[in-house]
Parts: structure tokens; sequence; C-alpha cells
């Protein structure tokens, strides 16, 4: 049975290699991308069951790639997580008028906490 | 009479007519304030000998007398220009008046702050002309300009956060020094000193920005730090001792992470950047979340935490700064009570408020640090004997979050007996 797919677009490496860690050691499949450009293109081409989305990143930023992500028609439909630092009430609700699943402040959250959020997504059939 | 009597009658008469003739020049020019002039003694050692002699003396004491004063005047007049080139090159602006608020005097340096010229300051009243605003832009009411203060208490005062308002409308943030002139003990007027602040201020600014941008900075490699000790132990391939360490590695970062949360709160109430967002919420959600998160804390110092509950009515509050609120009270609270203390939270509400009180039984606040209690990067001096630990921000946010959410904040407390903190909230 194919593991369920995780884009992960994150420009910092070590945190990506940690998410990419974390979620790997709960069952998921993942793929990483290191910024919005790097991770549309695999999103359109992997289409992947879940993307976790940093906002600040080189290149295209995540609402850039979010913008463009949700013209495409299979884009409209994939469950995205906002996973960043920026805490500021504004850009959240700027990403939730994108149909953004969940935002949620890394420096708030225990990676307990994040796999949760995953798991309601994506629930792993076991 | 004898002809010879007559003859000599006449020579002595024609003598004294010109002997004091001879005197009319000299107190001709001394009437027009001429005494340079001498006089001949005559051969004779006669009373006009020793008149003459005496009126002599007396031009030549008037002309030293003169001479002296004239030295005196160049003198003074060489002292006021000398007080007017100090005062021309002070960097402040500089404005005096009378005791009726009068301007006398104003400097170039006050003239070029305002963007005006003496002749719009000098003969004019102060208040009329000199407009000082506070922040907000309101007018400062007359009474409370410190010129005015000085004016009525004769005491030296400083004051900041004020604004003069120039004559092309714009304006500077100042601060301003106002002393009385005295003279003989008399009041006879006052000065105001300013000098713009603006420089100050962008200072102040790009230093917030720093630390918000540092904070920023540092959260994304202290969430790998964090993520990375709990896979650690999720991992479960950890003997006893290790996980000690992991677990010791997780509660200072989570220690760490508030640090840095605390930092940019409080630089984004500086830089003014805290964004609002009201809910019309029931807070007993948020307080009673935030006093359970409290209890795991409370219970490792074996104070009892007690929570009274009551229903209240729906509010619109921020519930986020709230909880960050909320939080850093209880926090306090649990900090400063030594071991087998007591933290009690109860609310009370009336028609048009509710409040919340967090009363321990701690060390308490000192009387002389009650008013600066709320001031960034304060702690009061018996805080730092229980405590190393302590940024000194967590009052100051508070009571910019209280205020943000309406609310008001104050608090009762006595050294070793304890302290009580209470927010309140209106009801609309």
């Amino acid at each position: 049975m194919d593991k369920k797919k995780i884009l992960i677009v994150e420009d910092e490496r070590d945190m990506l290699t940690t998410l990419q860690e974390a979620l790997s050691y709960e069952g998921y499949e993942t793929v990483g991308a290191e910024n919005g450009k790097v991770g549309l293109k695999e999103a359109l081409d992997a289409h992947p069951d879940l993307i976790i989305l940093d906002l600040v990143m080189p290149e295209m930023d995540g609402m850039a790639m979010l913008n463009k992500l949700r013209k495409d028609p299979w884009g409209s439909t994939v469950p995205v997580i906002i996973l960043t630092n920026r805490s500021n009430p504004s850009d959240a609700a700027e990403a939730l008028d994108q149909d953004v699943y969940k935002f949620l402040v890394k420096a708030n959250w225990s990676i307990d906490n994040v796999i949760q959020e995953v798991r309601r997504q994506l629930p792993l059939e076991k | 009479m004898s002809k010879r009597k007559e003859k000599s009658k006449n020579e002595y008469r024609k003598y004294v007519t010109k002997s004091l003739s001879a005197l009319r020049p000299v107190f001709a020019r001394a009437s027009l304030g001429d005494f340079s002039s001498s006089l001949r003694l005559p051969e004779k050692d006669d009373e006009f000998a020793e008149l003459y002699a005496g009126i002599q003396i007396m031009i030549k004491v008037m002309r030293d007398q003169v001479s002296e004063l004239d030295d005196k005047v160049l003198k003074l007049q060489k002292s006021e220009l000398q007080i007017e080139a100090v005062l021309e090159s002070i960097g402040e602006g500089m404005v005096a008046t009378d005791v009726n608020g009068t301007i006398f005097l104003a400097n170039d340096a006050a003239l070029e702050l305002l963007k005006t010229e003496k002749k719009s300051l000098l003969g004019k009243d102060i208040e009329k002309q000199l407009i000082i605003e506070s922040e907000d832009g309101k007018k400062l009411p007359a009474q409370l300009r410190p010129l005015h203060q000085v004016l009525l208490r004769t005491k030296k005062i400083t004051a900041k956060d004020y604004w003069f308002r120039r004559f092309d409308n714009t304006r500077f943030p100042a601060v301003i020094t106002a002393t009385p002139i005295l003279l003989n003990g008399k009041i006879i007027g006052a000065i105001e000193i300013f000098r713009n602040l603006t420089h100050e201020h962008e200072i102040d600014k790009a230093k917030t920005e720093f630390v918000s941008l540092t904070s920023h900075e540092l959260r994304t490699p202290l969430t790998i730090i964090r993520w990375s000790a709990d896979m650690l132990k999720k991992e479960d391939l950890l003997n006893g001792q290790q996980l000690k360490y992991v677990e010791r590695i997780r509660k200072v970062s989570a220690i760490m992470a508030d640090l840095i949360q605390a930092f940019l709160n409080a630089s984004r109430i500086e830089l003014g950047t805290l964004s609002v967002r009201p809910q019309f919420m029931q807070i007993r959600d948020v307080i009673d979340r935030t006093v359970e998160e409290m209890r795991f804390e409370s219970a490792e110092k074996g104070i009892r935490l007690v929570y009274k509950k009551i229903s209240l009515p729906k509010i619109n509050i921020d519930p986020e700064l709230l909880r960050v609120a909320v939080q850093n009270l209880l926090s306090n609270a649990i900090k400063y009570t030594p071991k087998k203390g007591r933290v009690l939270v109860q609310y009370k509400k009336t028609k048009t408020r509710i409040s919340m009180t967090i009363q321990d039984t701690g060390i308490g606040i000192p009387p002389d640090d009650h008013k600066k209690i709320f001031t960034r990067l304060y702690r009061a001096s018996n805080a730092k004997r229980i405590s190393a630990h302590g940024t000194g921000l967590g009052l100051y946010i508070t009571k910019a979050l209280v205020e943000k959410l309406n609310g008001k904040i104050d608090f009762i407390s006595r050294v070793n007996k304890g302290t009580t903190f209470k927010i309140s909230f209106p009801i609309r």
C-alpha cells in the first residue's frame, strides 16, 4: 500500500531535515523543497497528500506559492498546513483566506503537536 | 570818597570780574559734560587762587569719575556682547519670559528649531506663540506647561514626552527644562530650554527593531533544538541519565522560547506594531486553560493554586493578548512566592466591569519600587534575591497588553506579606 506523501517546503536545511525525519518516523513518505518555486513544481509533479509550507523563503515565498497553487484544479484541493515563525495575526488572516487547514507558529508548538495536526488531516492507516 | 580809594575800588571790581569770567568757559564746558579744561592758577595768592584750586580739583575729580564710568559702560557693553554670543551659540533653544509669560529673549537655536523669526516671539505671550503638545497632538493646558509651573513654584522642572509645534505647522519631540530667573531671591521671570529629540527617538526605534529582528531570527534555531530534543525522547533509545539531559534541554529551551516571545512582545509594543484582534468571547475559556497550565509549576514549588470560578458574561477582547497578560501575572505570583505559599485567583463582576484578582503570599513589592514596577526592564530590589533571572519585561508587557485590551491594572502589596494584582475589563 502506498504511504501517504507529504511535501515540506522550507528553506532552512536543518528545519527541513528535522521535519522530514520526524514525519518519516511516524510512517509518512516525505519530499522536501527549499523554496516556493521548487515547491510549486514538486507539488504539481508529485501531487502529495498534504503540503507543509513555510512562509519566509527566498526566490518565491510561501504566500506566493500558495496563491499559484490554488489556481491549479488539483492545487485548489490539496490540504496545506502553514508552519512558520511569523506570529502576526495579519499573516494568519491572509493565509486562512487561501483556505489553509492550519496556521502553526513553530515557536509555540512541540513536534508532537505538529504531528498531531498532520495526523488529523492525514490519518495513517494502520 | 577820595579819588585814590575810588580808583582802587574800580581796579578791584575789574580784577574780580576778570577772575570770575575766566571761570565761565570752564563751567560752560562742564555743563556739556566736558571736563577736559584746566585753569591757569593766578600769580597772586589770594581768595581767587583758593577758588581756582578748588574748582581745578573738582573738575579733575569729575573728569576721573566720568572716565571711570565710561570704562564701566564699555566693560558692560562688552559683557553684554559676550553673553549674547554665548546665548546664540548654545545648541539648545532658549526662550526667556517675565513673570507674566511675555517673551523677552529667544536665541538663534530656538528660532531655528521653531522655524520662525525674533519678531514673532519677542514681546508676545509664550502660551500663545510657543505651542507645546502631548504625543497625541492635544495642546498642553497652560497650567501644565513647565514654564508656568516654574513661575508658580520657583523650582527647576525637566519634562520629556512633549512636542513643540513649529511655525510651519510641523512638530518635533523635545526635552524641556524650565528654570526660574531670580534676582535678590525674587522671581522676575523664567527660562524654557528645549532640545530636539528626533534623533534619540530614531535611535530608540532602531534599537527596538533590532531586538525584534534578532528575537525573530532566534526562533527557528531554537525550534530545531526543541524538536530534536523531542525526537530524542520519542525514539526511546536513551537510558535514564540521558533522558534527564534531554529533559533539561527541553525545559530550558522552553524558557528561552518564552524569553524570546517576551522580547518580541515588548518590541512590538514599543514600535506600536502589536496587532489586536478582539472577539466577542468568554474569557473563562482562556483563563481556565491558563490557570491549569500553571498547576504543574505551582505544584513543583508546593504552592497551593486556588481558583474560584464564577459565571461571567461574554466580552469583546483579544484572547491571545489576554492569555499572555494573565500568564505573566500568574507566573510572577508563583515565581515570587516561597514554597508552601498560596496563590488565589478569583473574579468580581459588576454591571459594567469584570475584574480578576491574583493574590499571592509572596515577597511583595517594596514601596520604593511601586512607581517603577511597570517600567521596561525594571526589577524590584527584592526580586533579585529570590531569582537571578528575570527580564524585567513581564509587568511592562502585561500593563501594555491590558491597556490595549481597554482594561485597567492595579496592585496592592506588602513586603513579605504578598501582592494582589487586579485587572478589570469593561462589559460592552
